[in-house]
């Protein structure tokens, strides 16, 4: 366990001083600024700052994310700066666990200023203090680590580039899919084609149970049980991904 | 002390296996061992396997009875590898502190680090990120986290590679002064030279397989031993084809 | 855990697991779809869809069609709304336009079905890209719904006109209104659209229609002479030549071929290949 803990703060220290980290932080901090000056311009209503504020977290944490997630760990295994570590009393399993660790905490970093600066904006645009956009970002937090997760289990056995696209198009069906189902089944639509999209429901992330910015947005009641289930689902699903990551690193030649 | 005992390492499967390390067996008992092949030889491989790093195909590798890349063994372990590769943005004595944090004994305070980098020649550089550090910094700072939790077992590969003259003078010193305080170093090289001056014991390997092991003193037998080397080298070709012919015909 | 055989029932386990919360929350997940947001201005996501029009308003329209086939008869005007909101991200999409001319005439309880459908029908003409489902269906809507049968000539019209009409539409569209129960009353509405009309091309579209309309008249006037002097309905129009009734058999500036119907009168021949001559 010290050793997970070790990787992580170091992997959490090495990403904080990379640039691309600290640009993209800019520009969602600096796309959070426009907000303010949008909000009087072109959106009148406070759901509308709420939704593309909330948006624009979203869209910055997941480049940070598909970004640390797909070459953070491949970099260290490519570059061999994991033979140091693995050479000492360190598993491959705690390597793995401490780098998901520090890449998770990396995000909920940049999630939290970006929440602060989320709840100025709000507070400045007439909305008060937004607890359900607090823990809509939460949420997409959540998101995020299963999306590292992913990353990063693609990363053990593809390259950079290809875990790239592998985790952009499972980011993608993520959000689409349930509503493909849900389409289909509203069609009738039925046999072989349904049961190939229920497997993709079933097999491959859906992201979508952790979208609740509507509820934020629209400032709905949180269905509190669907929102436990979503937490199972990402706890699960990452033990999965980081399990099956694992298995394939131990096999991995470096 | 450290035992091979019929090592083998094929990389690959079926039609693509290559076969880097073959039925490998050895006890390492001298206090300065040199490891000795070309390159491709199988050398990396095997100090690899002994650090964990690989996994032998078949066979066992022990380091006072326990197998080498148990938790345990590798806390007695220290670890160089060929053209070292480290986390560009940290600086030398983060890294050093790092590689420190992760052995069971704790937090190695800075005197102690410093005095690593003091010995590894590279002192003034301490604060510096490491992606300003040469070469030649870079291998110092190599072994200097080599030596971070005091290891009674170095493992060094290619530890001279890239250093000047001064700089190859001072770590065969610092490995010489390793020796008197009882540590036991092996020593992947392909310079002649270097084993001849500090090393104990030899180790010579030749497309995975163990030609020779023992004193450097009785392998040269008062001949240069570049000039042995070669002989060894071309006795076991020779057997090899004349073995390949045999099976031909 | 060095056992591969564990390893892949801890694996299997988890992904259990996976699928057990999958089903958990869509089983308590809340049932409202939160639905196209009219509140968002459709230019200010033209603004930002980095000019991905087409496809903003596709998928857009994905999540609005479902709601025809299950829901429309309680949703009328919500319907609209969503309709309307996807051709403002998206004007040049024909597809929904085409699909709320047909369907949404169904929405028997709603009020608007008929207009509304049509003006959306007149934006599509207006807007999109040329789609000939649009015009056709709006005849349909015209001479089905309205009874308006000028209207209904006049679109079927457009349809023939617009590239990438089907045969069986085009067919359609052409002879709609040439039987001689109503060819009399197509012939009026021809010529009041005409009349009425200040532009050459629509005058003389019009006056293509009505000639060709008169060509029928010529022929049924001979199949009525044949009848007299045979006893029976000539066979085909060559039948009509052969018997010196008519010099040769008149050439359809459509591209179709005149045939004599079983009960005497004149038509086309539905059964043979065609190249339809359309009046410019």
């Amino acid at each position: 366990m010290k050793n997970i803990f070790i990787i992580a703060r170091n992997t959490v220290r090495l990403e904080i001083r990379g640039r691309i980290w600290l640009a993209l932080l800019v520009f969602g901090l600096g796309y959070l600024g426009i907000m303010l000056f949008l909000s009087d311009l072109v959106l009148k209503e406070l759901p509308m700052v709420k939704a593309f504020a909330l948006l624009g977290i979203y869209f910055f944490n997941a480049i940070i994310a598909l970004f640390l997630g797909t070459t953070s760990f491949y970099r260290d295994v490519e570059r061999k700066t994991v033979y140091f570590i693995l050479a000492k009393p360190v598993s491959r399993a705690q390597f793995l666990i401490g780098k998901f660790f520090g890449l998770c905490a990396v995000i909920f970093l940049t999630s939290a200023l970006l929440a602060v600066a989320y709840l100025v904006v709000i507070a400045l645009a007439g909305g008060g203090f937004d607890a359900l956009g607090l823990l809509a970002i939460l949420m997409q937090w959540l998101e995020m680590s299963l999306f590292v997760a992913f990353a990063m289990f693609v990363s053990t056995f593809s390259s950079s580039l290809l875990a790239i696209v592998y985790t952009s198009a499972v980011f993608f069906l993520g959000h689409v899919v349930s509503a493909l189902v849900d389409d289909a089944r509203k069609m009738g639509i039925g046999g072989v084609r349904l049961l190939f999209v229920n497997i993709l429901y079933y097999l491959f992330p859906n992201l979508e149970k952790f979208n609740i910015r509507d509820v934020a947005v629209h400032a709905v009641a949180l269905p509190w049980a669907s929102f436990g289930y979503a937490l199972v689902y990402a706890v699960t699903y990452i033990v999965l991904l980081l399990f099956a990551a694992i298995w394939i690193f131990e096999k991995k030649e470096i | 002390m450290i035992s091979f005992s019929h090592v083998t390492k094929i990389y690959g499967k079926r039609k693509k296996q290559r076969v880097a390390v073959e039925d490998f067996s050895l006890d390492v008992a001298a206090p300065i061992c040199g490891f000795l092949g070309q390159n491709g030889a199988g050398k990396t491989t095997v100090v690899k396997m002994v650090t964990g790093l690989l996994e032998p195909t078949s066979g066992t590798i022990t380091i006072d009875g326990m197998p080498s890349s148990s938790a345990e063994s590798k806390q007695k372990m220290g670890f160089m590898p060929e053209t070292p590769y480290f986390y560009e943005s940290m600086t030398g004595i983060e890294f050093l502190r790092f590689c420190a944090e992760l052995f069971s004994a704790g937090d190695r305070d800075d005197a102690f680090l410093e005095g690593l980098l003091k010995k590894a020649g590279i002192a003034e550089a301490r604060d510096y990120e490491i992606h300003t550090y040469s070469k030649g910094m870079r291998q110092r700072l190599g072994f200097a986290q080599s030596l971070v939790n005091d290891p009674e077992y170095l493992f060094l590969d290619e530890p001279l590679d890239g250093l000047d003259p001064i700089g190859r003078h001072d770590l065969k010193e610092s490995m010489l002064a390793l020796k008197q305080e009882g540590r036991k170093i092996f020593l992947n090289t392909h310079i002649l030279y270097d084993v001849e001056e500090i090393c104990d014991e030899v180790g010579i390997i030749h497309e995975g397989k163990l030609l020779y092991a023992g004193s450097v003193k009785n392998f040269c037998a008062g001949r240069p031993l570049e000039e042995r080397f070669v002989e060894i080298v071309k006795e076991h070709e020779k057997k090899y084809e004349e073995r390949r012919t045999k099976k031909e015909a | 855990m060095k056992k591969p055989y564990l390893k892949i029932i801890v694996l299997i386990l988890l992904l259990v697991a996976v699928v057990l919360s999958q089903v958990g929350y869509d089983a308590t997940k809340p049932t409202s779809v939160a639905g196209i947001s009219a509140n968002i201005p459709p230019d200010f996501i033209r603004t930002v869809d980095v000019g991905f029009h087409a496809s903003v308003a596709s998928f857009l329209w994905v999540g609005t069609m479902p709601e025809i086939l299950t829901a429309i008869l309680g949703r009328g005007m919500e319907y609209i709304a969503d309709e309307r909101y996807v051709n403002a991200v998206d004007p040049k999409l024909g597809y929904p336009y085409a699909f709320t001319v047909i369907t949404l005439p169904a929405a028997t309880h709603y009020a608007g079905r008929v207009t509304d459908a049509l003006a959306i029908g007149k934006q599509g003409i207006e807007n999109s890209d040329p789609d000939w489902r649009i015009p056709y269906y709006m005849a349909t809507d015209y001479f089905l719904e309205l009874k308006d049968m000028k209207n209904a000539l006049w679109y079927y019209n457009l349809a023939a006109h617009t590239p990438g009409i089907p045969d069986y539409a085009l067919r359609f569209s052409l002879n709609f209104g040439i039987r001689s129960t109503e060819r009399q009353k197509t012939k009026d509405l021809w010529a009041t659209i005409r009349d009425s009309s200040n532009d050459p091309d629509t005058k003389a579209r019009a006056q293509a229609y009505i000639d060709r309309l008169d060509m029928f008249d010529y022929l049924d006037e001979a199949s009525r002479i044949y009848q007299q002097k045979y006893g029976h309905v000539p066979t085909s129009t060559s039948a009509l030549v052969a018997a010196g009734i008519i010099p040769i058999v008149p050439h359809d500036p459509f591209g179709f071929t005149f045939t004599i119907n079983t009960d005497g009168t004149s038509g086309i021949n539905t059964t043979s290949s065609f190249n339809a001559v359309v009046p410019q």
